[in-house]
């Protein structure tokens, strides 16, 4: 299979566009993730790419992350002592409003033939379409010529497609995931200062839950990424499946010795005793810091575009 | 090329604003548009128009009576004018061939569209697990899914078959589970009488 990506997958929940270059032809990949869509463009026939910006901030944007933030704040204000059970969703709301916001200015790219007038879902931001059109741009020109701004006169091409470079790039699900296991170090590394590690249990679950899907999705990507990103993501998932087995096994035998004690008389709902609690929270805590720091270190590396 | 327009606004952009090295203000919705132009836009368009029938005697394309025919369907071998003849790969087909795939025609279309039955069948049988009285319908369907397209070939983007064996796992946990509480609640009863 002689076929490049050539620019990162843009991906949703349900959907993602991808840009290949497959021999003499540019592969367009669109997606619902239930179904795929092909689309295949002559790099000898497109005549004319066109990128229209879009301002960063409407009406249903701002109101997005103005809601989203005042109702976290609201909740941190009025449940000072539960915050972390209230805030939590509008606190999600916020991150993904925050998110959106990041990425910066939306456009969109459009692709011109003589029969045909495509819109590339694979860039919907300036920040794509700033990757995108100088490599879709070095491609074309490598097979056509470069036409003056007249449109008068052609430059011959002057190198062959398979010299144009790429656009290397680790995808933000393996970056979140790594600034994850991250965190979640850093929250067990607090916790266990602090002599509260048992208040870490729960989140804990959560996030390995969290972090075991993670994992085998950004496994699964791993032709957008280099080797040693790919690889740390199924090491992640193993890790976590792992430790969320250990997790969960002492949970339930912690709970079953409490209830056993609780039918003896005499023990409060908050003398529970955690097994294994001080072993695993350091565990825990260390595996998730030298796999989180090297995934970033991994990431760093194979960041370096390409592209001239 | 005809012309180009603002994404935004679908306003027609000068040519005086292609190839400008950068981004150009609309003149209606003020946005930023870059125009990129490649010299493939200044060929002029391809293809032969087709020539009139002069005598009689002449082959005449089976849709258009006045044209004269250029070359015969590889699928159904009806005669064809220039406007009809869609070359494809080494064939030469009709309108209607091509678009019913007489003649081996598919084989030689490219690929345009798949679908994913491996991750419609994960999604079957995951995303009802919250409500859990869905997964009788749902499970025996994302079995029938993964099952029915075990071999389906993926001829772009090879997919492995890890879906469909999560698929099978999940799906035999959740029947375990159904019979099992099926089990329990007949118990149950029986226990009450």
């Amino acid at each position: 299979m002689n076929r490049r990506l050539l620019l990162p997958r843009e991906s949703g929940l349900f959907r993602y566009a991808e840009l290949w270059l497959d021999g003499a032809e540019i592969l367009y990949v669109n997606s619902s993730r239930f179904s795929e869509r092909y689309s295949r463009f002559q790099i000898a026939d497109i005549q004319a790419l066109v990128v229209t910006e879009f301002a960063l901030w409407n009406p249903l944007r701002s109101a997005s992350l103005g809601l989203s933030f005042f109702f976290t704040l609201l909740l941190l204000i009025l449940a000072p002592g539960a915050w972390a059970w209230w805030a939590v969703v509008p606190g999600i709301w916020l991150v993904f409003a925050l998110f959106d916001v990041a990425r910066g200015p939306r456009c969109r790219l459009v692709l011109h033939t003589a029969v045909s007038t495509v819109t590339i879902e694979a860039a919907r931001t300036m920040k794509q379409a700033n990757q995108a059109v100088p490599v879709l741009r070095a491609l074309i020109t490598s097979v056509q010529g470069e036409l003056s701004r007249d449109g008068m006169t052609i430059t011959p091409p002057i190198r062959s497609a398979g010299d144009v470079p790429v656009v290397k790039n680790t995808p933000l699900l393996q970056r979140v995931l790594f600034g994850m296991l991250v965190a979640h170090a850093g929250i067990l590394a607090a916790l266990f200062f602090a002599k509260q590690m048992e208040n870490g249990l729960g989140l804990s679950f959560t996030l390995l839950a969290a972090e075991i899907v993670m994992g085998v999705i950004a496994f699964n990507r791993r032709r957008e990424v280099g080797i040693w990103v790919a690889a740390l993501s199924m090491v992640t998932a193993i890790l976590a499946t792992v430790d969320a087995g250990v997790l969960g096994f002492s949970m339930t035998k912690s709970w079953i010795e409490f209830f056993r004690a609780v039918d003896r008389g005499g023990v409060r709902p908050e003398n529970i005793e955690w097994l294994w609690l001080r072993e695993q929270t350091v565990a825990r805590a260390i595996w998730h810091a030298v796999v989180g720091l090297s995934g970033w270190v991994a990431w760093l590396i194979n960041k370096e575009p390409d592209a001239e | 090329m005809g012309y180009v327009v603002c994404g935004g606004c679908a306003m027609q952009v000068r040519t005086a604003n292609w190839n400008a090295g950068g981004a150009i203000p609309c003149p209606v919705c003020e946005r930023g548009v870059e125009v990129v132009v490649f010299p493939a836009a200044m060929r002029p368009v391809a293809g032969n128009p087709p020539e009139a029938i002069v005598t009689g005697e002449e082959a005449s394309c089976y849709n258009h009576a006045a044209n004269r025919a250029a070359a015969a369907c590889d699928g159904c071998g009806r005669f064809l004018c220039t406007l009809c003849d869609i070359p494809v790969s080494n064939l030469r087909v009709c309108p209607s061939c091509f678009e019913t795939g007489k003649g081996g025609v598919l084989e030689q279309v490219r690929l345009t569209e798949r679908t994913n039955f491996d991750t419609i069948a994960l999604a079957l049988v995951t995303l009802p697990m919250p409500l859990c009285w869905l997964i009788i319908f749902t499970t025996p369907a994302a079995l029938y899914f993964a099952i029915k397209h075990w071999n389906d070939p993926s001829p772009l983007f090879p997919r492995g078959k890890w879906r469909q064996w999560l698929t099978v796992a999940i799906a035999i946990l959740q029947v375990i589970l159904i019979v099992s509480l099926v089990v329990f609640i007949v118990r149950m009863q029986g226990g009450n009488r």
